[in-house]
């Protein structure tokens, strides 16, 4: 996993909990390397899992609930490094439809070997959009996170509800958004 | 007091400590960036010299793959301008040296364009096969290569046409001088594979000083020349003359108007009574094909016949008449026969049996009342598959004959190779009788050779009564010319049979057996 994102979850805890729930965690998530990350490095996901787990277990949240702000952190992050893809003037479905344009073009560009999820557009109505989406990753309240953050942004209402399914890439997670305005 | 102060001092070096360490783990991602920061510059650096070691393997595929192609197109080029066979210039190369010719101002004079036509070579394809035409073709361009110099240029520009360009001599008698020795050069025997080949060929030439010196003209005049020169006999050569132009374009219109006819059925069948000799009976008519073209009129056969066979327009207008012809002749009385001509073009490749046995079939006609007359030369051609369509239309029932016998090659061996019917001996013998040359000798030998070989003699051309008179004593058995009646459309060829039947019942009336008798009324039916 890309230090980026350990990076961008510290910067979250930092500003949802307070710098002292970083030193927390990294304590807590027992690092070989005391948490030193920087963004072009790779490190392995289970010290993200342990990072998480210490989080939770401080905040006495449950997992969906700590993931969720972090995916919503995660988009505002991407509004602000490439704005010209999250345009208000575009609509929600308009916007989600176009994030894996946006991984691929932009994040491609910095971070080549990065393994980034994708989420496809399936069926598509006016106050309806269904999305596949696609990581290696059980990260499901990540993307939901991103998604509300994504409403957020244009300041849209919406009701989210998941399932588990197959296709011809294998099992991912089908997400439905619904408009509620 | 000492326990708050212990407690808030212990707070402060738990933040000093905190501190600390993001601190230290701020220097170290510093420290790890940095790191990761010259990886990546070394990683830059080596794609760097990856990218210019690329760059000049590609520069050097470029130079290598500009050279194949240069090389390609050089030997594309080489091959658009030579003839794959016999490795002579092509039409292309010839053009070219031509404009250059042409445009030489006075060097142009001394140019000569010399168009070959292999004689007998179409043969030589068709008997022995393509691969020997092919080796002769070699052999023949080698020969002319020979003929010439190096400043000639000989080019093969079609199946078995060439094209020598002769430059810088003095014309028109180098040009001349030269066809010669071609001609001389192709005639000697080729030996390809087993086989020893004999063929000729015929020159056309055109110079500067009778063409328009522009290349295109200078090519089309040698090749007019090249048509007359096959036209008066092969093996020979042509220089070309104004005139020649005017003929071609008259053939040429002729050729036009001939297709024209022919899709229009311009055409009319008239028909010159056949009469027994001794006793003046009508025994049929020879068919004989008019041409009436609707602005210049009546077209003789001489002109328009030799053409429809060159252009083959000989097969559908053959067929025609022969439908029409055995149409007419199944409304006569029997016996009265029909004799009708055919093109030795309406033997080759063609279906002549089957429009022969389709006509009896459509008009009815007994095939014993019908009369195929073929001239030699269609058994100089192919002889062995002549023979066997002759036998074929002789198992259909009709009678062949032997026509124009005394002219040409009149070989004996012709007459042995096929049981002919009739012989009908050419109007030439017959006109020349009265001039004592041995023409009578000769109709006599004829008349003796038919009675011989048990087929019957027909004399052509009797127009004088004199004529009649020596063949009647002769003994010959029919005659055939103006004195008894011109060829004449179809309803004058029925007042024709009405007056001679008219004269037979006249006869058995009077139990009189005619002698020296003419076609009373027929004479006149014109």
């Amino acid at each position: 996993m890309k230090g980026r994102v350990f990076t961008e979850l510290f910067e979250h805890v930092e500003k949802r909990y307070g710098a002292d729930m970083v030193d927390d965690i990294i304590d807590a998530a027992k690092l070989s390397h005391d948490g030193v990350y920087t963004s072009t490095g790779s490190y392995p996901f289970e010290e993200m899992v342990s990072l998480v787990k210490a989080l939770v277990a401080a905040t006495g949240q449950s997992l969906p609930a700590v993931l969720e702000p972090f995916g919503t952190h995660c988009f505002e992050s991407w509004v602000s490094y490439a704005p010209q893809y999250f345009s208000r003037d575009r609509s929600l479905f308009d916007i989600l439809e176009g994030i894996d344009e946006f991984h691929e073009v932009e994040v491609r560009k910095l971070y080549p070997d990065a393994e980034l999820p994708s989420f496809v557009p399936e069926t598509r109505s006016s106050q309806a959009l269904t999305l596949g989406y696609y990581s290696c990753k059980p990260l499901v309240p990540l993307a939901l996170g991103v998604i509300r953050g994504a409403a957020a942004h244009v300041e849209q209402d919406v009701t989210l509800t998941c399932e588990p399914a197959m296709g011809p890439r294998g099992p991912y997670t089908r997400i439905y958004v619904n408009l509620t305005q | 007091m000492v326990d708050s102060h212990s407690s808030e001092s212990t707070a402060s070096l738990d933040q000093v400590q905190r501190l600390e360490r993001r601190l230290a783990r701020e220097i170290g991602a510093r420290k790890e960036a940095e790191r990761l920061l010259e990886q990546k510059s070394l990683e830059l650096f080596a794609l760097n010299r990856n990218l210019a070691q690329l760059n000049a393997s590609l520069e050097q595929r470029v130079q290598e793959r500009t050279l194949e192609l240069d090389r390609e197109r050089h030997r594309a080029q080489e091959q658009a301008y030579r003839d794959p066979l016999t490795g002579l210039a092509n039409r292309l190369v010839l053009q070219k040296h031509l404009q250059q010719a042409a445009c030489s101002g006075e060097a142009s004079s001394n140019v000569a364009v010399l168009y070959l036509d292999l004689d007998g070579f179409k043969a030589v394809n068709d008997s022995l096969g393509h691969p020997i035409g092919d080796e002769l073709l070699c052999a023949v361009s080698a020969r002319l290569r020979q003929c010439v110099r190096e400043s000639d240029l000989v080019a093969r520009i079609g199946g078995d046409e060439f094209v020598v360009l002769q430059m810088e001599a003095p014309q028109p008698r180098a040009g001349t001088d030269l066809a010669e020795r071609l001609i001389r050069a192709v005639q000697a025997p080729f030996s390809i594979q087993s086989h020893q080949i004999l063929i000729g060929t015929s020159i056309g030439i055109a110079t500067a000083s009778t063409a328009s010196a522009e290349a295109n003209s200078m090519l089309r005049d040698a090749d007019i020349a090249l048509y007359v020169a096959k036209a008066e006999g092969r093996g020979i050569w042509r220089a070309f003359e104004p005139e020649m132009n005017q003929q071609m374009q008259v053939r040429r219109h002729l050729e036009i108007a001939l297709r024209c006819a022919v899709a229009e059925k311009e055409f009319e069948v008239f028909y010159q009574p056949l009469v027994q000799a001794d006793t003046g009976d009508l025994m049929g008519f020879e068919a004989l094909l008019r041409w009436s073209h609707p602005e210049r009129g009546s077209i003789s056969p001489a002109e328009f016949i030799p053409l429809a066979e060159e252009t083959l327009l000989i097969k559908p207008l053959g067929a025609w008449v022969l439908e029409k012809a055995c149409c007419d002749a199944a409304r006569w009385p029997a016996p009265l026969k029909v004799a009708i001509n055919l093109s030795p073009v309406q033997f080759v490749k063609g279906r002549l049996v089957d429009e022969v046995r389709h006509a009896l079939s459509i008009s009815g006609l007994d095939a014993a009342r019908l009369e195929l007359e073929i001239t030699e030369s269609v058994l100089l051609q192919n002889s062995d598959e002549t023979l066997r369509l002759l036998k074929d239309l002789r198992d259909l029932g009709v009678q062949i004959a032997m026509d124009d016998f005394g002219t040409g090659y009149s070989s004996l061996s012709y007459l042995r190779s096929f049981p002919f019917d009739k012989i009908k001996i050419d109007r030439a013998f017959v006109q020349n009788l009265a001039d004592g040359n041995g023409s009578l000798e000769i109709i006599r030998a004829v008349i003796g050779l038919g009675r011989a070989l048990n087929m019957k003699v027909l004399a052509e051309g009797v127009e004088t009564t004199e004529q009649f008179a020596a063949l009647q004593a002769e003994g010959c058995d029919e005659v055939q010319g103006y004195l008894f009646s011109k060829p004449v459309a179809l309803k004058d060829a029925w007042r024709t049979i009405a007056n001679d039947q008219d004269r037979r019942s006249m006869l058995r009336s009077q139990h009189v057996f005619p002698q020296n008798l003419c076609l009373e009324g027929s004479v006149g039916a014109t």
